[in-house]
């Protein structure tokens, strides 16, 4: 018999066919990995939980809670806090390290930002300042 | 005689040459295919290619290593590492920033934990003995429980041994192990360190008494309609919230205390406002977003208690709850009157139906809620005196970090299998995973779970030698006894107050060597009108009217046993060094945080008069050393000497003034 000749065949045969390239042109689905991609978007985004903390307890009192110099305490100080989103377009990151490690009399300015590398140890200089390059800038 | 015939063998078949042949080749190819094989291993063409980078790095020093498979064995931890075949530079400091896999260990880790001591999968998980990358499972394999665990994961491998609640340096963990204790996950299920945690839910005895119609309901319904809810949400269908509410409007073991002669038509909200404020109730409660998460959120406390309870409750809290954190105050009955009617007019909830919306209960909703009470484990955070002492509804979680991955059911999901993975999801969504599960559901956000997830990490099959392991000291639970300790059970000094290791994390004051700290003259003051010296704090002490007696027992007591031998004397130094110490407190920047009768920061005490609050060895050791005392402070540690110090405090001697004292 010739199938040409038989349209309900051939329709069958084009279905089969167009069903099998469907079939094995669809990569098969990853599975879900959620625990797998919270450790990924941690790796990618450099503000660690620590970053986060250590900034709360040791910089936003005179800071704000997003550096921008408007902390809680920063109306008592003179001169006033300086806002950190600034800083870190202006200024060299090595002079940022200096100042988280050693304070801003270290870089000859007041004395009113005090040294934190003893606090929080080289681990925690490294997690604050990868906290202030995730500080919103405008 | 014949001659001796010659046998003549018969002629070799010229198969057998070809087989033979073939054979031969055969065994040529082969042994070539294996030298090939073995001169092209992964961890060959690593070592060669380290020569290289250690050629590249050799003027910063690198040592020449050993050649081949190299093996750390440690037979105490049942384990042989052969990580370092190809991560052969991970303990030398001139290789921190060469490519991988030949870069030095980052920070000072190896220092603590020597690799051959602690090989390299007790912290990092994998498959050690493997030599090829794929099969040290840097990623899942599959029959291979503990994958290596990289980033907030890693911390999980510090948990195996170091079972401390909040283990420095891993702050994940810290976290995990906190939500777990707060969660009150162990009332469910045994989990090893998770022991005798007491969550601190209320004892139902007398709940009748004290809920408002219809608020049971509401709250069974959904636990997240009282802000800052620790309970989480039990799915409960609108049945079982009826039997519930039933079973628990029964519970009346103890009324409410009652006084008649208390006149409720003369109650003064405005009055009771004001003591609310005095009291510093703020402290341990919120009220709309502002206050302290001790106790249970009040602004829409006159919605969800009677009047009768409140008044009882503000009277002697004792009485329904013995184990509650909050002190007993001393107010009068006309005091407590007010304050009750002022959280019962002005903290309302909008939205709270009436009383009206209580349904009458059936015999049958009492027996059927005291079973779904059983049931869904609420006697495993809440005490209930008729239920008594119940088994853990849930399933151990010992060893659940290396539990089977086989064995977990992802309920027919499309997930990569790890432990991980599953437990994250049974957090998230239990009845996703086990459809018919009892445990009720969190509200966490991502990172809060995660946090729980390596928490849960941490729980190994079999435990590491018992060397390994470093654990909190043993708290130690009892107050002091006597006269003292019924002052400090009635104040509860240890619901915020650290104590020998036990006690609160509320207050940032330990009491351990309080008195060897503050001067018994301004204790004393303190203690009967506490004014905060950190200004900038919103937890403050809450003010409860102790009497004159009572403040000389504990002044005596704190001078008599808590104190600290390395804080009982202070040699003033020689010469008058009150200027040196001035001139150290301005170029320090001190007034950044401290202020001096008004001038400077309130980040930290306020230290005018600091000379009459604080005793000088205390002001000394804490100046030089402040992290020996605090390791968390927030206090500055300048690394300043014994005689800078020594300065200091005897400018700060100077500072008498009056109004630092109040």
């Amino acid at each position: 018999m010739n199938w040409r000749a038989c349209p309900l065949g051939s329709g069958a045969m084009t279905l089969f066919v167009v069903t099998l390239v469907a079939g094995c042109g669809r990569p098969p689905a990853t599975p879900a990995n959620p625990v797998g991609d919270l450790v990924k978007a941690s790796a990618s985004s450099p503000a660690t939980h620590e970053g986060r903390r250590l900034f709360a307890s040791y910089c936003a009192p005179c800071h704000g809670d997003e550096g921008r110099g408007d902390g809680q305490n920063a109306s008592r100080l003179s001169p006033r806090p300086t806002d950190l989103t600034a800083v870190m377009r202006s200024r060299p990151p090595s002079e940022v390290r200096t100042v988280v490690e050693s304070g801003t009399a270290a870089v000859g300015r007041s004395p009113l930002c005090p040294p934190r590398v003893r606090n929080v140890g080289p681990a925690g200089v490294d997690a604050l300042l990868a906290h202030l390059r995730t500080l919103p800038r405008d | 005689m014949a001659v001796g015939s010659r046998v003549t063998p018969p002629p070799v078949p010229i198969r057998a040459f070809v087989a033979f042949a073939a054979l031969s080749l055969a065994l040529v190819v082969v042994v070539g295919w294996a030298i090939v094989q073995e001169r092209g291993r992964e961890w060959r063409r690593i070592e060669s290619a380290f020569d290289r980078v250690a050629r590249e790095h050799a003027d910063a020093g690198t040592e020449p290593r050993d050649r081949g498979v190299q093996q750390i064995w440690l037979p105490d931890l049942g384990r042989a590492d052969r990580c370092i075949t190809c991560h052969r530079g991970i303990d030398d400091p001139a290789l921190a920033s060469a490519p991988q896999p030949h870069r030095a260990h980052p920070g000072q880790w190896l220092t603590t934990h020597p690799p051959d001591s602690f090989g390299c999968t007790t912290c990092h998980g994998g498959q050690g003995e493997a030599t090829t990358w794929r099969g040290a499972a840097h990623e899942p394999i599959a029959n291979w429980p503990v994958p290596m665990r990289h980033g907030p994961l890693l911390e999980a491998g510090c948990g195996t041994c170091h079972r401390e609640r909040r283990p420095r340096g891993a702050p994940v963990l810290a976290e995990g192990r906190e939500r777990i204790a707060r969660a009150g996950c162990a009332g469910c299920h045994q989990i090893p360190g998770f022991d005798g945690d007491d969550v601190q839910a209320p004892r139902l005895d007398s709940v009748g008494f004290k809920a408002r119609g219809g608020w049971l309901r509401r709250y069974l319904a959904k636990p997240s309609v009282l802000p800052g809810a620790r309970m989480p949400d039990f799915r409960l269908t609108a049945r079982e919230v009826d039997a519930l509410d039933g079973f628990l409007r029964a519970q009346r073991a103890v009324a409410p205390l009652v006084d008649t002669a208390v006149d409720w038509s003369r109650a003064d909200a405005e009055r009771g406002r004001e003591l609310f404020a005095r009291a510093r109730c703020v402290t341990c409660h919120r009220v709309d977003e502002r206050g302290g998460t001790l106790g249970p959120d009040l602004s829409h406390v006159g919605s969800r208690v009677t009047r009768e309870w409140l008044w009882s409750y503000l009277i002697d809290p004792f009485r329904d709850q013995p184990e509650t954190l909050m002190p007993r105050f001393t107010w009068t009955r006309d005091e407590a009157r007010d304050i009750a009617s002022y959280l019962l007019e002005t903290l309302v909830d909008p939205e709270a139906p009436g009383d009206a919306a209580n349904a009458a209960r059936s015999v049958n909703a009492v027996s059927e809620g005291r079973a779904l009470f059983v049931k869904r484990g609420c006697a495993g955070c809440h005490k209930l005196s008729g239920i008594g002492d119940v088994p853990r509804i849930g399933p151990s979680l010992a060893g659940a970090g290396e539990r089977a991955v086989e064995a977990a059911d992802f309920g027919g999901r499309h997930v990569e299998p790890s432990i991980a993975n599953w437990l994250y999801l049974k957090i998230k969504a239990p009845e996703s995973v086990t459809p018919a599960s009892a445990m009720p559901t969190y509200t966490m956000t991502e990172a809060e779970r995660l946090s729980v997830v390596v928490a849960l990490l941490s729980l190994p099959r079999r435990d590491p030698p018992a060397g390994h392991i470093t654990r909190d000291g043993t708290p130690v639970q009892r107050p002091p006894q006597g006269r003292v300790g019924e002052i400090f059970t009635r104040y509860r000094c240890l619901s915020c107050h650290e104590w020998q290791g036990g006690g609160g994390r509320f207050s940032t004051v330990s009491l351990d060597r309080i008195g060897s700290q503050l001067r018994p003259e301004y204790l004393a003051e303190y203690l009967q009108r506490p004014v905060a010296v950190r200004v900038g704090l919103d937890v403050r002490m809450p003010r409860m009217n102790l009497t004159d007696e009572e403040a000389r027992e504990i002044v005596d007591y704190a001078r008599r046993v808590l104190i600290d031998d390395r804080l009982e004397t202070w040699t003033p130094p020689p010469g008058d060094k009150a200027r040196d110490g001035k001139t150290l407190y301005d170029r320090l920047g001190c007034s950044g945080c401290h202020g001096i009768a008004g001038n400077g920061g309130y980040v930290g005490p306020d230290l005018t008069g600091v000379a009459r609050r604080l005793q000088p060895a205390w002001m000394t050791a804490w100046l030089a050393e402040p992290r020996k005392w605090k390791p968390d402070t927030v206090h500055p540690d300048y690394g300043l000497s014994r005689e800078q110090a020594d300065s200091l405090t005897v400018f700060l001697l100077t500072l008498t003034g009056g109004a630092g004292a109040r």
